[in-house]
């Protein structure tokens, strides 16, 4: 039984066939880890906490600058010059006080990667470059923990969920690497080509709605599906990320034996 | 033979594929081919097939940059 405070601060979520009562009581014992504390987590997270996700993993060794205000409004510029995962832990706790948020100040890399996503339901893919992408891809595929990679950039926004039982020839659906097999560090990020706050903004919506949705065990999430809006067209497309038999996350290995086997994560060019 | 990139009407000739016309789009526009997805039906067309992919007339790809910002 939910507590007569939590059934009325979670009504509008109860009131939806998705989720109900036991929705929320599912949603407490879920673990998220955010990769990436900047425009992306600023959105996500407050949404997940908010919808009462009972822990919250945030992993970004990044500092507030005053470039980060036009679109990480969870920052303000009294947070200028301090640590983003201690800043927003601080602000997801005072909305909502239950929720456990652990703060680890550190990039995601090949050192840490694996302790990073122990344990977790679910990781979100919130960094700001390729090579971090690339990375959490192929431990998300490896430890068999589902992933919501998002990104934005200029007037675009992408997303995309992949459950990694799904994928490799065997499954029939692709994985972040499938979609895009590229190992260069400049590919679209936000420092060398600028982005529309609300572009970021766009991208965390869709990631939390598919967050929640994987978490509440939706039997209709768009695995391998690329969600992408273009504003300078006003176009807006899902398209269905194949396995690629040649990618060197899944193409190569199952999943069922994929945590055997330690050579299926790529060491090589990162 | 015509083919549709993002809507544009491309023509090419019997001994191209996917690889070599995506290879002319990316330098017209200016982005790096390695940076491009492709897809055609509402389908991703991974990378190691472009080189196969046989090209029909009047078929339309959908071309667009990876975004990585966040
Ligand atoms: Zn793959």
């Amino acid at each position: 039984m939910l507590s007569d405070h939590d059934f009325l601060r979670y009504s509008r979520q109860i009131m939806l066939p998705l989720c109900g009562e036991l929705g929320i009581k599912t949603l407490a014992k879920a673990r998220v880890v955010v990769i990436g504390a900047g425009g992306l987590a600023t959105v996500v997270a407050p949404y997940l906490v908010g919808a009462g996700v009972g822990y919250l993993r945030l992993c970004d060794d990044d500092i507030v600058s005053v470039s980060n205000l036009p679109r990480q409004w969870l920052y303000s510029p009294a947070h200028i010059g301090q640590q983003k995962v201690r800043v927003m832990a601080a602000q997801l706790k005072a909305l909502q006080p239950a929720a456990q948020v652990e703060a680890i100040p550190e990039y995601a890399d090949n050192s840490n990667l694996c302790r990073l996503m122990s344990g977790a339901d679910l990781v979100l893919d919130c960094s700001d470059n390729m090579t971090t992408r690339q990375l959490v891809n192929a431990y998300a595929m490896d430890a068999g923990v589902a992933l919501v990679s998002a990104a934005a950039i200029g007037l675009h926004a992408q997303a995309a969920a992949f459950q990694p039982s799904l994928c490799g020839p065997h499954g029939n659906h692709g994985c972040y690497r499938c979609l895009y097999p590229i190992d260069s560090q400049r590919a679209g990020n936000c420092q060398s080509e600028g982005v529309l706050g609300p572009m970021v903004g766009m991208a965390g919506c869709y990631q939390a709605a598919l967050a929640l949705r994987i978490l509440l065990g939706d039997p209709n999430v768009p695995w391998s599906q690329l969600w992408r809006l273009d504003s300078t067209l006003g176009e807006h497309q899902l398209l269905r990320i194949q396995p690629d038999p040649s990618c060197s996350v899944c193409g190569h290995v199952s999943h069922s034996n994929a945590s055997s086997d330690d050579s299926s994560i790529p060491n090589s060019g990162v | 033979m015509q083919i549709l990139i993002n809507q544009r009407p491309i023509h090419c000739t019997s001994h191209d594929t996917l690889d070599s016309v995506l290879n002319v789009f990316a330098q017209g526009s200016g982005v790096d081919i390695n940076d491009i997805a492709v897809a055609a039906d509402n389908t991703v067309i991974p990378r190691s097939q472009w080189a196969t992919y046989a090209l029909t007339a009047n078929a339309s790809f959908s071309v667009f940059v990876a975004v990585a910002g966040g």
